[in-house]
């Protein structure tokens, strides 16, 4: 296959069908947090955007607050379509949510990683399950990496060492009711990935 | 000479890959009764898999720290989403020797596990499959990075 080398775009339907494949996967990641922690949560419209690097940067700068944060990244692949799904965490939501997931005991750096692994897990796998499904991918997730605890998050991307230049991001924000929950999850997608899916998608735009 | 059942060399060449691949493999039901017990783990732990066979995983291993592991697994089983735990958590599940008894630094195998739901015809996930990674070089790289980070004055 010649490497194709230009820019990747979205058109106004490819980006709205990309929003509905998100929204339904993230319903179902939703629905099974809401079973898992017994709470309500709350979703938004999700955010698809073809975003440059430096955009990306600003992305997660603008996410930085005040507070610092915590992130866990899992890789997925398959069928020519590959990415990463950012989950990032304000690290004041985490007490909230050791609480709903009934840990006990003192809420230290391990205690930590422990309830971001629970929610990366249960986030990211059925987001990610949820849009292979609608795709017919069976995505294959390599293990998370916990990107940094209580680091900066503009240390977490650092430009001069990214060897991309766009990417397909597509940021969800939950919010739990009643509770300080609040964690970003963010989907990236390489370039040829994106020209791959809007292949995919292209066969379910037809049927409208 | 044609082969006279193809299908059946295929299943052979399967539980070769099963019992060959250097990564462990274990099938629990709900109640953690231990249903599939490969190569890997046999050689690891020093259990014959028909030791263990539909006997409970706690009864076995009573090292194994059990309100944690059902935690991740009732997820599993009731969410039917995969589960990922890494050494950072838990340097090991269970305690295996290092692959390099010799010349290995580590004490033990560290382990990331991956648990997969295992669907039914019923449609209902009964089963799942724990599968146990050795990542003990990657670890003690990790390890010796952060000493030498220290070492250098950063506390990264």
């Amino acid at each position: 296959m010649p490497e194709n080398n230009e820019p990747i775009s979205l058109t106004e339907d490819e980006r709205d069908c990309y929003q509905e494949i998100t929204n339904v996967a993230m319903g179902q990641a939703a629905d099974r947090l809401a079973r898992l922690l017994d709470v309500y949560v709350v979703l938004p419209i999700p955010n698809v955007n073809i975003i440059e690097i430096s955009e990306f940067n600003m992305t997660l700068k603008a996410l930085e607050d005040a507070d610092s944060v915590s992130a866990v990244c899992q890789g997925f692949i398959g069928a020519g379509i590959a990415g990463e799904a950012l989950l990032i965490f304000n690290d004041a939501s985490l007490g909230d949510i050791a609480q709903l997931l009934k840990y006990t005991g003192e809420l230290d750096q391990h205690a930590e990683l422990e309830v971001l692994m629970d929610v990366a897990n249960v986030l990211n796998g059925a987001c990610i399950q949820g849009i292979g499904e609608q795709l017919n991918i069976p995505f294959n997730q390599s293990h998370p990496v916990v990107l940094g605890q209580h680091c900066n998050i503009s240390d977490l991307i650092n430009e001069k060492q990214a060897r991309w230049k766009r990417t397909m991001a597509i940021e969800i924000n939950y919010t739990i009711e009643g509770h300080n929950v609040n964690c970003d999850l963010i989907l990236l997608f390489t370039e040829d990935s994106v020209r791959h899916m809007n292949v995919l998608i292209s066969y379910l735009l037809e049927d409208d | 000479m044609s082969n006279p059942s193809p299908e059946l060399d295929d299943l052979h060449w399967l539980m070769d890959i099963l019992q060959t691949i250097d990564v462990g493999l274990v099938v629990l039901d709900r109640e953690y009764n231990i249903h599939l017990w490969n190569s890997f783990m046999e050689n690891h732990s020093g259990v014959r898999p028909d030791q263990v066979q539909n006997k409970c995983l706690f009864d076995l291993f009573p090292d194994v720290d059990e309100d944690w592991f059902r935690k991740k697994a009732e997820a599993v089983f009731l969410l039917k989403t995969r589960a990922f735990t890494i050494y950072e958590q838990r340097p090991y599940l269970l305690k295996f020797k290092n692959n390099h008894p010799i010349t290995g630094r580590a004490e033990f195998m560290y382990q990331n596990t991956t648990l997969i739901p295992l669907g039914s015809a019923d449609g209902n996930t009964n089963h799942i499959c724990l599968i146990i990674y050795d990542v003990t070089n990657a670890a003690m790289n990790k390890m010796d990075l952060k000493q030498i980070k220290d070492l250098l004055g950063g506390n990264a």
